[in-house]
């Protein structure tokens, strides 16, 4: 395998706040530095990237969006660029489409390369749609016979033949997508990077734009793609590259990197240590003192694979031996609804309690929709009266990402809360 | 895959032959930029490409009644002052649009340009093509108002040899256009004060260049008049008018002078042009 990119301590920095007088000093500082044939003096004053409030803050005005980052791709590659917003993914993607240039470092890359960043990019509104596909390709470097050659086909991929000689600004905004990212998909680069522009148009659309992407990488071409949707993210590449606060934190594959990245979010959630303050109701005669959530990305990330069933201990203190007791837990959608209810007493009856620790483990079948949901616990009794209650005690977050290999598609968007199970026959 | 490898670093340095080298590449591009000035100029105005017409014709009648009948400045004898205005005005207008234009690349264009590479100079060198478009246009019009003069007015003809100079008089205008707006247009990717300066400074530059009156209505021992000559526009324009009048100032050597000065402007703007097209996306 020949490499067609290779990116040697790529480092860029920014500076922060307005332009002004003050930027004005700064030239006049870095040009005389430069005069006397000193270094810049202000590659050495940045700090590490952090957004977040962490209290890292520091004073200075210069910020590393990217710092060190090398790595090295190889002809007919499709590699994920994943990483929090902030991560250093838009610089990243920036240089390597050569909108900018690296402060330091060095990026090589060979053959003929195309960036989407966006779709429709110099669309014109007033032009019709026709002169905007030529428009657009020759944007993104196609020459104007290519685009003449495959006019119909782009025509057609878009949907929008019927409106192709009306005025682009008149499109919906669906209509006008679609016909972009249809130019999009005709350019035939050797090396393509691409933005989270997947994220356009109906499922239907979104499938096929999928679909042709695969197509694309399977041309022998490489690809580079960035985003946040892991489901297509884990489709479409073999390996990831995770980006942490500028830098490079993880090369490898696709499966470890997507992991790599879930465990590094949210780490600040509560995950079931319970404060007085958790406790919606309480009688004083029994106490949740431990609930834990057992999966190992919830540990790490608060989040759980989509399908991956939810697994959960439970340590309940008890003042009184009671001997009709029921536990349960709720699942509830971020608008409050509750959604699934279970309890001990629907299969095995109550429970009766004759020591003063009770330890339960539960699991949980997920068939959740991607997305945020709580969990709220309680004990009770067989008469209604409530012992314990914590609402929404603990945060989930489904991902639209399987912990398997499985074929189907998970979308990114929800529609209802629960897929059931349900088997489908179609002739 | 046996291309070779291309570098993207800081500090590539600039070789007028790469980048003219990426300009063909590209040809179909600046075409295609052009297409779209011209169609989207005059998308849903009722006149259309007539407005290019109206706007000269309106201002050679100002310029008739100040400076004609109130301030009493003479124009050649040999042509009608209107016609005169006229041929000042299509020259000055062709190099004011493209600078003013040239001049904005870098702010008109960010969002295109911090989604896409291409060469940048494409867009400028559209703008110059599209200026040529509009210059004919109200060239056209000066012919056919000269033409009327000379047949229905008897007015006598006087054109001379130097008539053959006039693209290349055309060809200076649009790179020294080119060469300010391309200077402009960096400086103003992280200093935006330029932009507040070009919007009055072609208006003013205007008043340097003899385009609403001929040169010889200066004294030509004043001051004045050798300040005037330090605009290279003043010499090239008054070639223009020596052009149809033979009347006015003709100077090889002051026509060497200006295109030297042209083509050092044009260098010069291209060179800062190269150097902040790769970073103005962090600054614009």
């Amino acid at each position: 395998m020949s490499s067609v990119i290779q990116a040697e301590h790529i480092s860029k920095q920014y500076k922060l706040g307005f332009v002004g007088m003050s930027s004005l000093a700064d030239d006049m500082q870095r040009l005389m530095a430069k005069l006397k044939g000193n270094e810049d003096p202000f590659l050495k004053v940045g700090e590490v990237n952090k957004r977040d409030n962490s209290g890292m803050k520091g004073d200075s005005k210069y910020v590393w969006a990217l710092r060190d980052v090398n790595f090295n791709i190889n002809h007919g590659e499709i590699v994920g660029i994943i990483g929090k917003n902030g991560a250093g993914k838009s610089t990243l993607l920036k240089i390597l489409s050569r909108v900018t240039e690296p402060t330091k470092g060095k990026l090589r890359y060979k053959g003929r390369l195309a960036s989407l960043l966006e779709v429709g990019t110099g669309f014109h509104p007033d032009l019709s749609g026709r002169d905007n596909v030529f428009l657009n390709g020759a944007i993104l470097g196609m020459k104007k016979f290519e685009i003449a050659s495959k006019l119909d086909e782009i025509i057609e991929f878009s949907g929008v033949a019927k409106y192709i000689d009306t005025p682009v600004k008149r499109y919906s905004s669906g209509m006008y997508v679609r016909l972009a990212f249809a130019v999009a998909a005709h350019l035939e680069p050797d090396i393509l990077v691409i933005d989270e522009v997947l994220a356009v148009g109906d499922i239907e659309f979104q499938e096929k734009c999928i679909g042709k992407m695969r197509d694309v990488a399977g041309n022998g071409r490489t690809v580079l793609f960035v985003s946040h949707n892991m489901a297509a993210v884990k489709s479409l590449c073999k390996r990831a590259l995770v980006l942490q606060d500028g830098a490079l934190a993880f090369d490898g594959s696709v499966t470890d990197g997507i992991s790599y990245y879930l465990s590094g979010l949210n780490a600040s959630e509560n995950r079931g240590q319970i404060e007085t303050h958790h406790r919606t109701f309480n009688t004083g005669k029994a106490f949740y003192r431990k609930i834990e959530l057992t999966n190992p990305e919830f540990v790490n990330g608060n989040v759980i694979y989509f399908n991956e069933t939810i697994s959960i201990k439970c340590e309940i203190e008890f003042l009184e031996h009671y001997s009709n007791v029921m536990f349960d837990v709720r699942i509830l959608s971020i608008e409050g609804i509750e959604l699934a209810h279970t309890t001990n007493a629907y299969k095995n009856g109550y429970y009766n309690v004759t020591s003063d620790r009770v330890y339960f483990e539960l699991d949980i079948e997920n068939n959740f929709q991607p997305g945020k949901y709580f969990l709220t616990f309680g004990a009770h009794l067989s008469d209604g009266l409530t012992l314990d209650y914590l609402e929404n005690l603990v945060e989930i977050n489904i991902l639209n990402v399987s912990n398997n290999n499985s074929t189907g598609i998970i979308y990114d968007f929800k529609l209802g809360y629960v897929r059931p199970n349900a088997s489908w026959k179609i002739n | 895959m046996t291309d070779k490898w291309h570098i993207i670093e800081k500090g590539n340095p600039f070789k007028l032959t790469r980048i003219i080298k990426e300009l063909k590449e590209y040809k179909d591009l600046i075409f295609l930029f052009l297409m779209r000035d011209i169609k989207s100029s005059y998308q849903q105005t009722i006149l259309g490409p007539l407005w290019l017409v109206i706007q000269p014709i309106l201002t050679s009648i100002v310029f008739t009644i100040v400076f004609g009948n109130i301030a009493k400045i003479q124009t050649p004898p040999n042509i009608s002052s209107f016609a005169f205005y006229l041929l000042g005005l299509s020259f000055w207008n062709f190099f004011a649009e493209c600078f003013n234009k040239i001049s904005a690349t870098f702010v008109m264009n960010a969002s295109v340009f911090s989604k896409v590479y291409f060469p940048r100079l494409t867009v400028p060198i559209s703008v110059l093509l599209s200026g040529i478009f509009k210059f004919s246009i109200q060239f056209g019009l000066f012919l056919i108002v000269y033409l009327y003069g000379v047949i229905f007015q008897g007015v006598s003809l006087m054109p001379n040899l130097s008539l053959f100079l006039l693209p290349i008089y055309l060809i200076a205008l649009a790179l020294f256009a080119m060469g300010l707006g391309l200077m402009v247009s960096s400086f103003t990717t992280k200093y935006r004060d330029l932009t507040m300066l070009v919007g009055f400074g072609i208006q003013l530059l205007m008043y340097a260049t003899p385009i609403a009156y001929p040169l010889f209505a200066i004294d030509s021992h004043s001051f004045i008049y050798k300040l005037l000559l330090a605009n290279p526009l003043a010499g090239i324009i008054e070639g223009c008018k020596f052009a149809f009048t033979s009347n006015g100032l003709f100077s090889i050597n002051l026509l060497l002078l200006d295109i030297t000065i042209i083509l050092l402007t044009l260098i010069l703007g291209m060179y800062i042009f190269s150097k902040v097209e790769k970073r103005f996306m962090d600054t614009v």
